[in-house]
């Protein structure tokens, strides 16, 4: 109820133009989070994402992008950080292994085009790559703020606009704690609330091993209740996912994809040997736990015992390339519809290199992507979709969110009122 | 004229002074200036005693500070140059002050009392003397001293007519109005990203100009910003985006605007500036009738009209000043605020937009100059008046001038407006002719 003494910010009003921004000020901002990944291509929740960003961006905002020709996307790097670095940046995320990969599925080649360009060789038209380079996971220094010992103070880095804002405090905190500091005005913004709608893109799959064929994919469609797990296990904001890839990853403008559920087959029987497996989940997610746990009970009366094991997220990845049993993967989609399915393909061992789409209209893209969304992969179940809840005081003004759904603190400044 | 108020103006936001310093800093002033000599004996004489005796030992010290010593002599004006010559000083001070309303007058003069004594019987005295009238918007100080209550003036009706001039897919970043080709009328310039666009009265496109090409700013600001302003003799438009680093002098040659050179500052209204790399403001070091000052911080906005000066801060409020500086300022005033002479009296109205920085609509609020200078002089906020005419607007009103678009000898504002969704949209407030 503390909750209520603040302004939950309405998204709708937020993108308007106000008056003249103001120059200055520390905002305090309580963030209900674990850990803190270094790394872009581990901090891809979109709490992680958000943090991540104030001193790492993407490569779509260091510079320009253009394409000198269809096959090559080319960026004019304007902020301190040389070619080379985003060239690494790049090059790293498509020999990781990790799901990401499928993002730059299209990119053939990363090299110095010049003293500050970098060109992007593609297979094909791709024309979704200029988006793809906007996703956090590709994030490379600088950003808008710097790290100081305790708090992240603005960049001086003349090539990027200056952030409004002096500096940001960020503490780490869980939930009660962070409410309390922002119901008492020590804290203006709440990152990881439940309140604040968004876009949600953080999508958790339940990936299973080919080898458990369809009689694992019947229990489990017959077994989980998608809206149940999602309304009592999962921290909000969040819904249940029953399509490949999230209903968000459309632009939230076409509205082609229809979050329909699969029909539920007939529950099996259960198992007449048991069957034993392992279940991995990420250990930095509470949610995870929670959904594991209900997996396991669930699954459990249908003759899948499941060993649950937590795993740090680099272990999760490493372990998810070596073909696990079970293993419950959470991923941060891309908003555009294409690259999204070739991310969500990729996590099913599918072919993610979506090249027949290169040639068709946009309109045609999203239908062609939303119809094969709709078809089930045999080991790949989706169950649940996130978006990150953000409350802010009465004096954090324009306070936007990026195509990802994530908080722009960049751009925030404090009113005086 | 209008260097010279900016200068007070400006000159009081770095170093503001209470009125009965500015007092007596004018008196002293004077004094000096006529060549008077110390010591010097000072009459001073006001309905309030208290104030009398106040406005006595401010400007003693003062002509003490100056190397006159200064006297204060308890007699009648008239009375006083006999007591004045008794006790041997040299030159004599009568004041006698007033108030009315929110101002203080302050009459008299400074003369000499040494007699030529070969002269005969009609001795003759002196050639060195001055007369002195001064007037301020006087503070809370001078208003306890001379136990009065400040009140606004009251308001003046007023109506304005509002009416859309054009509509563009961005946001005008700057705003000003001028006439660069000879025919007596304002044309009106906008900045749109960064390109400037020079429109008719009637909100035909005369020329356009892209800044684009001229070298980066030092930093980028994340809001659109820049300055326009128009010179005379010869016409020129300057114009400035954020986003470079210098301002481009433009002609009008035909129906195209020509570079004719570039420049480190712009002058708005005889105060000369430079925009705030990376911000949305400029420096708070500027330049006025060839003066360096430094303001106590960078400012958003600039309008002078009729020897009154407004100044935009980016806290939301605004100093305002008429002749001599004000000792408040005025709060919840935004950047789309303008003084324009609308009802052609010689004396400029005040359009305030507020200072708001949320939300989708805005207020406009016309003020009298007289209701302003309260406003300013009790450091109240522009919302605690009423206004001679007031409407609200979609969108944020975030650039304003004054100007005589048809030609009519009273002026129109001219402001642009941010909408919700990127847009921006320029309007014209009339005066509706009763």
């Amino acid at each position: 109820m503390r909750r209520l003494a603040l302004v939950a910010l309405a998204w709708s009003t937020l993108t308007l133009a106000g008056g003249r921004a103001r120059v200055g000020g520390t905002l305090e901002v309580a963030a209900v989070v674990k850990t803190a990944h270094a790394d872009p291509l581990l901090a891809d929740t979109p709490l992680e994402a958000t943090l991540s960003q104030l001193t790492k961006l993407p490569p779509c905002r260091l510079g320009e992008l253009s394409r000198p020709s269809p096959r090559v996307v080319r960026l004019a790097v304007r902020a301190a950080v040389t070619p080379a670095e985003v060239v690494r940046s790049t090059l790293r995320v498509k020999e990781t292994p990790s799901p990401y990969r499928a993002l730059l599925a299209p990119l053939l080649s990363a090299r110095e085009a010049g003293p500050a360009l970098v060109d992007f060789e593609l297979d094909g038209p791709a024309p979704d790559f200029e988006q793809v380079l906007c996703h956090p996971v590709l994030a490379v220094g600088p950003s808008f703020f710097a790290s100081m010992s305790d708090r992240l103070v603005t960049n001086a880095d003349p090539a990027l606009p200056r952030a409004w804002l002096d500096g940001l405090s960020i503490r780490a905190t869980d939930a009660r704690t962070a409410e309390r500091l922002v119901a008492q005005r020590k804290a203006q913004v709440l990152l990881g609330g439940a309140l604040g709608e968004g876009a949600m893109l953080y999508a958790t799959y339940l990936v299973a091993h080919p080898r458990l064929g369809p009689a694992f994919a019947q229990a489990l469609e017959a077994s989980v209740d998608r809206p149940g797990l999602t309304r009592f296990f999962v921290r909000p904001p969040a819904r249940p996912l029953s399509t490949l890839i999230p209903p968000g990853s459309d632009g939230q403008k076409k509205g082609t994809l229809v979050d329909v559920a699969w029909p539920a087959p007939a529950r099996p029987a259960p198992l007449a040997t048991p069957m034993e497996l392992t279940l991995l989940y990420d250990a930095g997610l509470d949610e995870q736990r929670a959904v594991a746990e209900r997996l396991q009970v669930k699954l459990g009366a249908l003759g899948y015992r499941l060993k649950l094991e937590a795993l740090a997220r680099r272990q999760l990845r490493e372990r998810l390339a070596a073909g696990p049993d079970l293993a419950l993967v959470g991923l941060l989609m891309p908003p555009q519809p294409g690259p999204a399915l070739s991310l969500a393909l990729a996590l099913g061992n599918a072919p993610a290199r979506l090249s027949e789409l290169d040639a068709l209209t946009e309109p045609a893209r999203a239908e062609a992507v939303a119809e094969r969304a709709s078809r089930p992969l045999p080991n790949l179940f989706p169950l649940y979709v996130q978006g990150l809840g953000v409350t802010a005081a009465r004096d954090v003004q324009r306070l936007t969110r990026d195509a990802f759904g994530l908080p722009r603190l960049d751009d925030v400044f404090l009113a005086v009122e | 004229m209008t260097g010279g108020v900016l200068a007070l103006v400006l000159s009081a936001a770095a170093s503001s002074g209470s009125t009965l310093e500015q007092l007596a800093d004018g008196v002293a002033t004077r004094v000096l200036g006529a060549g008077l000599m110390g010591p010097v004996g000072l009459v001073v004489e006001a309905n309030a005693p208290v104030l009398a005796r106040a406005v006595a030992t401010v400007v003693c010290g003062r002509l003490t500070l100056a190397k006159l010593s200064c006297e204060v002599l308890e007699a009648t004006p008239s009375a006083a140059v006999a007591l004045a010559t008794t006790r041997e000083l040299s030159t004599l001070v009568r004041l006698s002050i007033l108030t009315d309303g929110a101002t203080l007058i302050v009459r008299g003069d400074a003369l000499e009392t040494w007699r030529n004594f070969w002269a005969g019987e009609r001795p003759t005295r002196g050639p060195r003397a001055v007369a002195i009238g001064l007037t301020w918007e006087f503070d809370a100080e001078v208003a306890a001293l001379a136990g009065v209550t400040r009140s606004p003036a009251p308001a003046v009706p007023l109506e304005l007519k509002l009416t859309s001039l054009a509509r563009w897919g961005t946001v005008p970043a700057a705003l000003a109005a001028g006439d660069l080709d000879g025919d007596r009328r304002a044309e009106v310039a906008v900045l749109l990203g960064e390109e400037v666009v020079l429109l008719s009265a009637d909100a035909k496109v005369l020329a356009r100009y892209d800044l684009s090409s001229g070298p980066a700013a030092a930093a980028l600001s994340r809001e659109p910003f820049g300055a326009l302003a128009f010179t005379q003799n010869p016409a020129r438009l300057v114009a400035w985006s954020g986003r470079r680093a210098r301002a481009e002098v433009l002609a009008l040659v035909g129906s195209t605007l020509r570079p004719s050179g570039a420049q480190d500052t712009i002058t708005m209204d005889g105060l000369t500036a430079r925009l705030e790399p990376g911000l949305n403001r400029f420096l708070p070091d500027v330049q006025v009738g060839g003066r360096g000052l430094r303001l106590p911080s960078g400012f958003q906005a600039t309008s002078t009209r009729s020897g009154s000066a407004l100044v935009v801060w980016p806290d939301g409020s605004a100093t305002l000043a008429r002749q001599l500086p004000a000792s408040g300022r005025i709060g919840d005033v935004g950047c789309g605020s303008a003084l324009g002479d609308v009802d052609g009296d010689g004396v400029p109205e005040l359009l305030v937009s507020t200072a708001r920085t949320s939300g989708d609509a805005d207020e406009l609020r016309l003020l009298s100059l007289a209701a302003a200078e309260a406003l300013a002089a009790n450091a109240q906020s522009a919302r605690s008046t009423p206004p001679s005419w007031q409407a609200t607007l979609k969108g944020r009103a975030l650039v304003m001038t004054g100007a005589d678009l048809d030609g009519d000898g009273s002026e129109e504002f001219v402001f642009g407006t941010w909408l919700a969704d990127g847009t921006g949209e320029l309007w014209v407030a009339r005066r509706v002719t009763p």
